[in-house]
């Protein structure tokens, strides 16, 4: 199609995209720019690293993080590979009830929340961020991984299996290695998703030597008061893991985004 | 061998049913019942009250306001934010464009920023005299300045941006996927015919991403009803509830006032909104196909 768009048309078409860009580009150097300003770049890093408990909190998202993606991938692989290789009675019903829980916003559970995480006395633990954190990974995931698997061909799982493989093994030697490229996408996913979490730590998470992330900017109002500098340079400490995730796995974003939704 | 796998089909799928039976299905059915009930006190019992909570819901004119809000929020984002992700996937599409992996990244940041950060940034560059003001002088477009976050008549249009800001590349990810899945043989054709660029595209292109449009379509729409954190952090639902949503109203209730009956019955109207949405639309599309 290119070669019969004119050279003008294509100035033209270019200067577009710029000026479309701009706009997007336009908030995140404001950002870097702002976290430079009052006592200067080096000083209001240094404080961010120093004088906060930043570490503190990257270390509890860590945490966070590294349960949430565990239990999520392990009960979406099991569950994906069920769905789409086994052939069991309520399938499909079981599957439509587990995707059910993409269309519920969380925050519709919030009193039941509240009240179970009040009864196990369980405020202030990770683990009530944790579980209701992976049970919401587990819908969306599921749908790309069974999507992905449905692509595994039968005939492979069959021949492992007359060769004397049960289903567990089935799954360990010959699922898993050949889903490797959805795999990375539900860890990253599930990772930036409670990396990025703000609702649930919020409501359960007030001991300020147990808070994540997502609570920083909070944290930090409440100290620095009115010195935004220091603020947006924690807010960008904050974003820098997923964007280094983001960079280094560029496009198994895009597929995981695009993989899920476009069947 | 039939036999045997309903029951280790069952094993797989447990721990995942369990799980999402726990928190969602039993929080469902735990909100529903909380809704019919008067509870101001965790620790208290609550005692049953009928529907009255369902009566006060339906005289209540924050929720009305939160309704309205969400509408005029969900319509706008998701117009603008499928428009601009198309035009820029179409745009990106052919080889027209310089650097165009730099195009992309720039516009796909977003979407990895999470939304608390977003929604501290952005109280701040839209302050009266924050970064976004000056921009607009500085291009000439000075008469377009606002007070972003204290104009009662501006305030959710703020939000509408900075949330077409952070979700456009959402949009802009899926369209890239689905054209690169289009029959390039139609499109070749369609030119041979004679068709012009912009007929390709709207009459060629456009309907074939049927499929895209709708995931967007729900999945936008959802996301409004979802929206928590940039009304709750970039204005706290002000001024003068201008950006109250749904989700701000039951925080509020439940979180800050302890009202757990009210709340629960919030969360039921929530929740009723979000799967009649979705099956409406289901169904809509696929009548429409057949």
């Amino acid at each position: 199609m290119s070669t019969r768009i004119s050279k003008n048309k294509r100035i033209l078409q270019n200067v577009v995209m710029v000026a479309f860009v701009i706009p997007f580009v336009f908030p995140l150097i404001s950002v870097i720019a702002r976290s430079a300003q009052g006592e200067g770049f080096i000083v209001n890093y240094k404080a961010v690293f120093l004088r906060s408990p930043f570490f503190q909190f990257a270390a509890n998202s860590l945490y966070i993080a590294f349960f949430t993606v565990l239990i999520t991938f392990i009960t979406t692989m099991l569950s994906a590979y069920a769905f789409s290789k086994i052939n069991f009675r309520g399938r499909s019903t079981l599957f439509i009830l587990l995707l059910g829980g993409l269309v519920l916003p969380s925050i519709a559970l919030v009193v039941p929340l509240f009240i179970m995480v009040a009864k196990l006395g369980a405020f202030n633990t990770y683990w009530a961020v944790i579980i209701p954190l992976a049970a919401g990974a587990i819908p969306f995931n599921l749908l790309l991984a069974k999507n992905y698997m449905d692509s595994i061909q039968n005939e492979i799982v069959e021949a492992a299996e007359i060769d004397g493989c049960n289903k567990l093994q089935v799954f360990i030697r010959i699922i898993l290695p050949l889903s490797k490229p959805i795999s990375s996408v539900i860890v990253i996913l599930t990772f930036l998703a409670s990396w990025n979490e703000f609702f649930l730590p919020v409501l359960f998470i007030q001991d300020p030597t147990k808070q994540v992330v997502a609570q920083v900017p909070q944290y930090f109002s409440s100290i620095y008061t009115s010195d935004y500098p220091k603020i947006f340079a924690a807010l960008i400490l904050i974003s820098l893991p997923t964007l280094i995730l983001y960079l280094v796995f560029q496009k198994n974003f895009e597929r995981g985004l695009s993989a899920g939704a476009v069947k | 061998m039939k036999r045997n796998q309903n029951g280790i089909g069952l094993i797989f799928i447990s721990p995942s049913l369990i799980l999402v039976g726990v928190v969602v299905y039993f929080g469902i059915a735990y909100t529903f019942w909380g809704s019919t009930r008067e509870w101001s006190d965790i620790r208290s019992p609550s005692t049953s009250i009928g529907f009255a909570n369902f009566e006060k819901m339906a005289q209540d004119p924050t929720v009305y306001m939160a309704l309205k809000h969400i509408l005029i929020f969900g319509f706008l984002t998701v117009l603008i934010q499928m428009s601009l992700g198309f035009f820029a996937a179409v745009m990106l599409s052919g080889d027209t464009i310089i650097a165009r992996n730099i195009h992309k990244t720039f516009i796909f940041l977003p979407v990895i920023i999470s939304p608390a950060v977003t929604a501290i940034s952005f109280r701040q560059l839209m302050s009266p005299d924050g970064e976004i003001n000056s921009f607009l002088r500085f291009i000439g477009l000075g008469f377009l300045q606002q007070e972003w976050l204290a104009d009662t008549r501006v305030t959710l249009f703020s939000l509408v941006i900075i949330n077409i800001w952070q979700w456009t590349s959402f949009s802009f990810i899926l369209y890239q996927a689905a054209l690169s899945q289009l029959d390039q043989e139609i499109l070749e054709a369609a030119e041979i015919d004679g068709a012009n660029y912009r007929q390709v595209i709207t009459r060629i292109i456009a309907p074939q991403l049927k499929g895209t449009h709708l995931t967007l379509i729900i999945m936008g729409f959802i996301g409004s009803m979802k929206t928590f954190e940039l009304p709750f952090l970039v204005t706290g639902g002000g001024p003068a509830g201008s950006t109250e949503f749904l989700t701000t109203y039951i925080f509020d209730q439940t979180v800050s006032r302890f009202k757990f009956g009210y709340g629960s019955t919030l969360s039921v109207l929530l929740c009723i909104l979000s799967i009649t949405f979705t099956v409406v639309l289901l169904r809509n599309s696929r009548q429409r196909n057949m």
